[in-house]
């Protein structure tokens, strides 16, 4: 009966968002920024697989290194923690944002716009490290097989 | 003209043993098939799932984390639908692993599904050491990556696995695409009966 009851609540919520676009300006503006947001996400969000694969490729890396190349240890270990830090940042992004329809409640338009725009400055950023951290560690492993 | 036509309609309804999945190696004359290897994830009443935990039945996997905005909730309500169609059959499970262990924590993930009011002997949700589950993620996404021309991502892909009592993937499908679980809710069913 609860089951039921949660698949009525959300197929509802789903009907009533999917067959009637506001046409309320203000929400429009705020689904725009959503809908930006999401596809930032969509575009980034796929790339956590290989994130972790390049981690884990690391890893194997570092462990055929002697013990005494302390130099490329550490950078090994530096590039798994920038992989490490983009996939954190993605996960705790993706917790605590909210869709504008929940916080219409407590701020209004104005309000509702500046944390979209923050929320899609902290995606970008996202992006960026993730980026940044996969390309670093392509780097690495590209110059450890040259080196095998 | 008719009669070939009808006589090929007719076989293609007849249901076909699924193929199994995935690369296969020749082993002293015998053909070794792809299976899915060893693992061991907690789930969300703490119990450990192994793939013991599976002897004798066949299961659908898929990935997700409790906090994803776009993909998951299509996914998690296919797999509800596979749930609610299989839901009096023993001799099919559900597993659901999350890619988000930090976050995704046998509490979080018991709160997840008491929220869909699932059983949880029927439907597990497993966490565990991230790389161990990415790792088994590539397994289960192997044979999805021979047929597509996407280049990766595969574990927030939505898709579905089919796995047998052998451990051998026979189907998966695009657990956003409602149709296309239809046809895998058919695969399920051929796979059972298969199995009798």
């Amino acid at each position: 009966m609860k089951r039921l009851i949660f698949v009525a609540v959300a197929t509802t919520l789903l009907a009533a968002s999917a067959c009637q676009p506001t046409t309320n300006p203000d929400y429009q503006a705020e689904e725009k920024v959503h809908d930006e947001i999401m596809a930032i996400h969509d575009e980034v969000m796929p790339k956590m697989g290989e994130v972790n694969r390049l981690g884990r490729e690391l890893k194997k890396a570092a462990e055929k290194l002697p013990a005494t190349d302390e130099y490329n240890k550490a950078n090994i270990a530096q590039a798994i923690r920038q992989l490490e830090k983009a996939d954190d940042a993605m996960g705790r992004w993706m917790a605590n944002y909210q869709h504008p329809s929940k916080k219409r409640g407590e701020l209004n338009h104005e309000y509702i716009m500046m944390y979209l725009d923050r929320e899609k400055e902290k995606v970008e950023l996202v992006r960026t490290l993730t980026a940044e951290s996969m390309s670093t560690a392509k780097d690495i492993l590209a110059g450890v097989e040259k080196t095998e | 003209m008719l009669i070939p036509f009808f006589v090929w309609g007719c076989q293609d309804t007849a249901p076909k043993d699924l193929p199994i999945l995935g690369e296969r190696d020749v082993v002293n004359g015998d053909t070794v098939y792809h299976a899915i290897p060893d693992f061991a994830f907690i789930d969300q009443d703490s119990q450990l799932v192994t793939n013991e935990t599976f002897a004798g039945k066949a299961y659908v996997a898929d990935f997700f984390f409790v906090h994803c905005p776009t993909i998951c909730p299509k996914t998690s309500a296919q797999m509800l639908r596979i749930y609610e169609h299989f839901q009096n059959d023993d001799r099919l499970m559900l597993v659901a692993h999350t890619v988000d262990p930090k976050r995704d924590t046998v509490a979080a993930l018991k709160k997840y599904s008491d929220g869909l009011g699932v059983s949880s002997s029927k439907w597990r949700f497993l966490t565990g050491e991230k790389d161990s589950l990415y790792e088994i993620a590539d397994d289960y996404f192997s044979i999805a990556m021979e047929d597509s021309e996407a280049p990766g991502g595969f574990d927030h892909s939505g898709r579905l696995i089919l796995v047998d009592k052998n451990r051998h993937i026979r189907s998966f499908c695009n657990g956003t695409d409602p149709a296309d679980v239809d046809r895998f809710i058919k695969d399920i069913e051929n796979l059972l009966n298969e199995e009798k």
